[in-house]
């Protein structure tokens, strides 16, 4: 009988540094038939095993469009977190997954798109955004916001210099303290909505970062006159099975694990415990 | 339906005499790995492994943790075993797979069971539990002496069942009415069949009268109103004060969501290193801080009142009770032996109907 529970094998074929605190994984299956099975939706997440350490979520940072390997970018801040940052290429974890439900890029198809993301925010927006990439022409004008603490906390920064340089979007980024190298925005992330125009109504906006961040961004895009169902977000809980099970991730009546992470802000509004 | 013995008549009713009823589990435990109530100190109970009949006490009060949940969803199960082999890990499922008779459970217990059936078994089906329901056989012991806390004629979950059990046996004078809900039933009998004779509609009638007397004269809790409970929880007009008086006499301890047979919550953990161990399972309980605590310390239910109501809104509200089909509550009375603040289902429904 299959386990639920029971991780597959991945074996850890790259660790980029990417901050003083948060590297990026990149993963493959140890059997391929595992590899070629792992189908999933941008948005949805993985429960990563570290034996002797546990298990916890993990949202995917790449488009499952690019097939073969998978993406985590992970900060060390738990028992968890930290005995996975002791790993080295080469070395062996346990993956579950993929969970949840998925970003509603089909409904979004040819509406202007705009992604907001914060600090460690960014790595599951970033799976949405290479799907978006990979599929151009099906989305109109895609903005890409994006803020973290100071210059040396902002991540993919060798990727953030390409989407800068890209014609067919629109991508700022800010820091809340700047350095002495810093040459660009600074201020926390509504700031960048001074910059840019929107066409609000027929916008899709994709947010993901610290709960303060949400409300704030969420807040002045309803000023704007986004719609509710349009407010995309990607909410996180403390969690355990990943499967509906263990009760912990539960907003009301909804799971994050699997009526979520991807909720529009109306969902969000409506549920009987604060978001 | 056409005439009117079908319907109840349509399961297969048999008897016993008492005194038959020890070598009949004799044989079943011949069979089969048993767990029945046991004696244990001078008025309590439990559900053991028995190792023969006159290990088992049939006349028993029924124990403060579920046997059905205890088994099936046990306080804490290994999941998996991890050992480092090289660069890699041998990792091993630990699952039970041995059929297992649960002799003499409650009504209420078994509603439990047929609502840990539905959360454990749609959606993804948790393996562990699957793995032990497919093997697990129910008899059912319908109760003639409730006790003072219980409650499941409120929960409309007892004295006797209605379904979902293998056998249940109600005591008549000198004898018991089995009642035959499935072949795996069938089975037991067949082990002892030369005790067994055909039970008659008056048999069966009888037994009806004496579960009716049991329900209008036996039940001393105060009636459970559930219905109005769940509309008040539902529209959320329950007055805060009523929830902050319930969380300040909340201790956080946890008792009631381990005694009660439909809280199916648990927390995961490995224990031992990182070189060897094992994936355990363990009951957790919503009534802690640590439940919904993130590793920032940010924690979206930071005070005890949120928890309290929490409970209540899982085990009351319609949302809830839609996708499950039933309200969370079997009315079995654990939680008011349990609670030391005095909070426990029938208080709390009382108090959201008044609101006070």
């Amino acid at each position: 009988m299959d386990n639920l529970y029971l991780p597959l094998k991945a074996e850890i074929k790259d660790i980029e540094q990417e901050t003083f605190d948060t590297k990026t994984f990149t993963f493959v299956f140890k059997d391929k038939k595992d590899q070629d099975r792992f189908q999933y939706e941008p948005g949805q997440f993985i429960e990563i095993s570290v034996f002797g350490a546990g298990e916890a979520p993990f949202g995917m940072a790449t488009s499952p469009i690019r097939k073969g390997y998978f993406i985590t970018t992970i900060r060390a801040v738990g028992k968890l977190t930290k005995a996975l940052h002791a790993l080295k290429v080469g070395d062996e974890v346990g993956i579950r997954g993929p969970f949840g439900n998925k970003f509603p890029y089909e409904e979004a198809r040819g509406k202007d798109i705009l992604f907001v993301g914060g600090g460690i925010g960014l790595p599951p927006l970033r799976s949405l955004i290479h799907y978006m990439f990979d599929n151009r022409k099906d989305y109109k004008n895609i903005t890409i916001l994006y803020g973290a603490r100071t210059p040396n906390d902002l991540v993919y920064k060798n990727e953030l210099n390409e989407w800068a340089k890209k014609q067919d979007i629109k991508f700022l980024v800010t820091v809340d303290v700047g350095t002495s190298t810093w040459q660009g925005q600074i201020g926390v992330v509504p700031v960048l909505f001074k910059q840019i125009h929107l066409d609000a109504p027929n916008t899709f906006a994709f947010v993901c970062g610290p709960p303060i961040m949400i409300k704030f961004v969420i807040q002045d895009l309803l000023k704007m006159g986004f719609k509710e169902e349009n407010i995309i977000s990607t909410l996180e809980r403390y969690m355990k099975c990943g499967v509906g099970k263990c009760g912990h991730c539960a907003i009301g009546h909804k799971y994050v694990c699997v009526d979520g992470p991807v909720f529009n802000f109306k969902q969000i509004k409506n549920l009987p415990e604060k978001a | 339906m056409d005439g009117g013995e079908i319907g109840e008549a349509s399961m297969k009713i048999k008897l016993i005499k008492e005194a038959n009823v020890s070598e009949w589990l004799n044989g079943i435990i011949k069979k089969y790995k048993v767990m029945a109530p046991t004696k244990i100190g001078k008025n309590d109970f439990a559900f053991k492994a028995v190792k023969s009949a006159g290990d088992v006490s049939l006349e028993f009060l029924n124990p403060i943790i579920s046997p059905v949940k205890d088994y099936l969803f046990p306080e804490k199960e290994v999941m998996l075993t991890y050992r480092k082999n090289g660069n890699s890990w041998d990792v091993e499922s630990n699952l039970v797979d041995q059929e297992m008779v649960l002799f003499g459970l409650r009504s209420c217990d078994l509603a439990a069971m047929l609502f840990m059936d539905k959360f454990f078994l749609e959606g993804f089906k948790d393996t562990y539990y699957e793995v032990k329901r497919k093997n697990l056989i129910t008899v059912v012991m319908s109760c003639r002496e409730p006790m003072e806390t219980c409650f499941c004629v409120c929960a409309d979950c007892g004295p006797s069942s209605k379904e979902g059990f293998d056998l249940q046996l109600t005591e008549l004078d000198g004898q018991y009415l089995v009642e035959i809900g499935s072949a795996k039933g069938e089975e037991l009998v067949k082990l002892g069949s030369s005790f067994f004779s055909d039970a008659s509609e008056r048999n069966l009638a009888e037994k009806e009268r004496i579960m009716e007397e049991t329900k209008y004269n036996k039940f001393k809790m105060p009636t459970t109103y559930f219905s109005k409970a769940v509309r008040h929880v539902t529209t959320d007009d329950i007055s805060e004060n009523v929830w902050n008086k319930l969380g300040s006499r909340c201790m956080s301890c946890g008792s009631c969501s381990y005694v009660c047979p439909t809280c199916t919550c648990f927390t995961v953990y490995d224990e031992g290193d990182l070189t060897e161990g094992k994936r355990v399972r363990t009951w957790d309980s919503c009534m802690y801080g640590g439940f919904t605590r993130e590793v920032s310390g940010h924690n979206p239910r930071a005070v005890q009142k949120e928890r309290v109501q929490r409970r209540y809104y899982h085990k009351l509200s319609y949302y809830y009770l839609t996708k499950m089909g039933c309200h969370g509550c079997v009315g079995c009375g654990r939680c008011v032996i349990s609670c030391l603040g005095g909070i426990d289902m029938s208080m709390v429904s009382k108090a959201a109907r008044r609101n006070e």
